[in-house]
């Protein structure tokens, strides 16, 4: 092996430098991305950690519920916990809304549809995602917002603007996402598996409900996490139909705000102690995120024995 | 031992060792009594516009077994599949003629595939197991057909593992071990012990042993030669000694001028290998086909 090595180095001394330059360019692209994210998270965890290094709020603080931030008024207090709970709250009905739509369109598509149907619903999709979230605020803010006001005023929806607003535009956001990573899933369960249910003498539905789905199963959760990583981290269309009201979600009727909403929304008159909290705000953002990488990785590798 | 598929002559002599049973003890083995299990007649698929295979006529006795032999692309695989209707799934595919089921017409508008296919089992060319433990994917069939006592489905499963001749290699982590952990021969009899669960009268094994190794090759042909007794067994096989080791009766397949294979001869299998009565039949047992 390294006798064939040499002869051939020996014979064309250029040409181990040459093999190896797209080596060299990759790994510079590489180090690149992994110093930007680097860069990328160090300073918004050095800026976020500011509230509570620079002006000594107690870490505790960010765990209560009042949100008065302006510095020149009278007793401050940075209260995260409305805009944790808006966050979660907004994202987990968003996702309770487009999980059984999405799934059962990825299903439909990689199980049902026939050819023509998955050549009109595919470009369907890819237009979904292309249009810009302020188009989706914008729907948001001129049609379902009266919507509900003036149709389900009797069910509390007292200005329209209100957590289920933002989760039902964000539900549209997220169905794309959710549907194309679960189709993937779907249809990478090898056609012999259908087959084989088939061939035992069981129904389509059969095999799909009991083979289809459980192979795919890990595919399916992991859609459902990137569906959740894009809506908490969805500001503008949110931030138009939910009212932004700091107060901890309690009815999906009534304005609740968001991590986004909030700093979209302050960062122009933050100042001082107020500017390190949205700072603050975009770290919890950053955790939560991570948190969900965290659960594709741990998804990804309990699939992959199988 | 001799090479599995040789270019030399098959006689009876180089048989004689692999054969199992002996070929003396096959010839005969079906009585012209015996009932007709399978029936077809005048049997053509088409895929789209074009003809894979056509005007097949032939009977399956009950409780033998019956090889299809023939060059690939001659339409073996597809007759097989007319039997249990799995060519209803391929887009485009129709069958034409008369399909039997002891005496019944399989594609008559009454009959729905899914009976079919649970009275016809069958076994795919790559083993290819549930990924999920060996008692599921065996009691798999059971269950989507509404069995959910569990000493009933106990039963089942220990009886199929033990009948496809996997019990003892398996029965310690059946619950535990995925069916995609055992070797490829042991998933070829998982694959095998999950159609029987479903209690078919007929088993239909599609070149089952084509990505096997001989020694597992050897335990599934022992296999059907011992299930025979009890089911209907159709064979696809390139193997042209597996096919005279294991079946009563050999059918023999090419293709035509027009490109769509037929059935050359139908015949008992000692009588194909030794002097079929078709000079293409004598071509391809002899290794003389191109």
């Amino acid at each position: 092996m390294t006798t064939v090595e040499s002869s051939l180095s020996r014979a064309q001394p250029g040409l181990r430098a040459r093999l190896d330059v797209p080596r060299r360019i990759t790994l510079a692209a590489a180090l690149v991305v992994i110093g930007a994210v680097a860069l990328l998270l160090g300073f918004i965890v050095w800026r976020g950690l500011q509230l509570f290094v620079a002006s000594g709020v107690p870490v505790a603080q960010i765990f209560t519920t009042a949100w008065q931030p302006d510095p020149l008024s009278a007793g401050t207090n940075y209260g995260l916990l409305p805009f944790i709970g808006g966050t979660l709250a907004v994202m987990a009905v968003a996702a309770v809304i487009a999980t059984p739509l999405s799934v059962g369109l990825a299903l439909f598509l990689a199980e049902v549809a026939p050819g023509w149907a998955r050549r009109i619903v595919q470009p369907a999709m890819e237009v979904f995602v292309g249009i810009p979230s302020v188009v989706y605020g914008w729907l948001g803010l001129v049609v379902l917002v009266p919507y509900l006001r003036t149709q389900f005023g009797w069910m509390g929806f007292a200005t329209g603007f209100s957590w289920f607003a933002g989760s039902l535009v964000l539900s549209l956001m997220i169905l794309p996402t959710i549907t194309s990573i679960s189709y993937d899933a779907f249809v990478v369960v090898p056609a012999d598996m259908r087959s084989a249910s088939l061939a035992l003498g069981t129904t389509r539905w059969q095999a799909i409900r009991h083979v289809v789905l459980p192979t795919a199963a890990t595919g399916v959760a992991t859609a459902i996490v990137f569906g959740l990583m894009r809506a908490a981290g969805e500001a503008l269309a949110v931030q138009m139909v939910i009212g932004n009201a700091p107060v901890i979600p309690t009815s999906l009727a009534r304005p609740v705000t968001t991590l986004t909403s909030q700093i979209t929304l302050d960062m122009s008159d933050a100042t001082g102690t107020w500017n390190e909290a949205l700072w603050t705000m975009g770290l919890v953002l950053l955790i939560i995120s991570l948190t969900f990488v965290l659960i594709i990785r741990r998804l990804g590798r309990r699939s992959t024995p199988a | 031992m001799q090479t599995l598929e040789g270019p030399e002559p098959v006689t009876p002599a180089k048989l004689a060792p692999l054969a199992r049973p002996p070929l003396e003890a096959m010839s005969g083995a079906i009585g012209p009594d015996a009932a007709v299990k399978l029936h077809a007649e005048d049997v053509s698929v088409l895929y789209g516009e074009r003809v894979a295979v056509r005007d097949v006529t032939l009977d399956v006795p009950e409780h033998s077994v019956m090889a299809f032999i023939g060059p690939s692309g001659c339409g073996k695989s597809t007759v097989l599949r007319c039997f249990d209707r799995m060519n209803d799934l391929i887009p485009g595919a129709t069958v034409r003629g008369r399909v039997e089921l002891d005496g019944e017409d399989m594609y008559a508008p009454s009959v729905l595939p899914v009976e079919i296919r649970r009275k016809v089992g069958l076994v795919f060319q790559r083993p290819n197991p549930f990924p999920m433990s060996i008692y599921e994917n065996v009691a798999y069939g059971p269950r989507r057909h509404g069995q959910k006592d569990r000493a009933r489905l106990d039963e089942v499963v220990e009886r199929s593992l033990r009948q496809a001749a996997l019990w003892d290699e398996v029965k310690d982590d059946l619950r535990k071990k995925s069916g995609l952990a055992l070797s490829g021969g042991q998933q070829q009899r998982l694959c095998i012990a999950r159609t029987l669960a479903i209690d078919p009268e007929v088993i239909l094994m599609d070149e089952p042993c084509s990505a096997l190794d001989p020694i597992a090759t050897l335990k599934i042909e022992e296999l059907i030669s011992q299930l025979k007794a009890e089911y209907t067994i159709l064979i696809v096989t390139h193997n042209m000694q597996q096919a005279a080791r294991v079946s009563d009766r050999t059918a023999f397949f090419t293709l035509g001028e027009d490109r769509a294979g037929y059935l050359v001869e139908l015949d008992d299998t000692l009588k194909i290998f030794t002097n079929p009565a078709n000079q293409l039949t004598e071509d391809y047992v002899s290794g003389r086909f191109g």
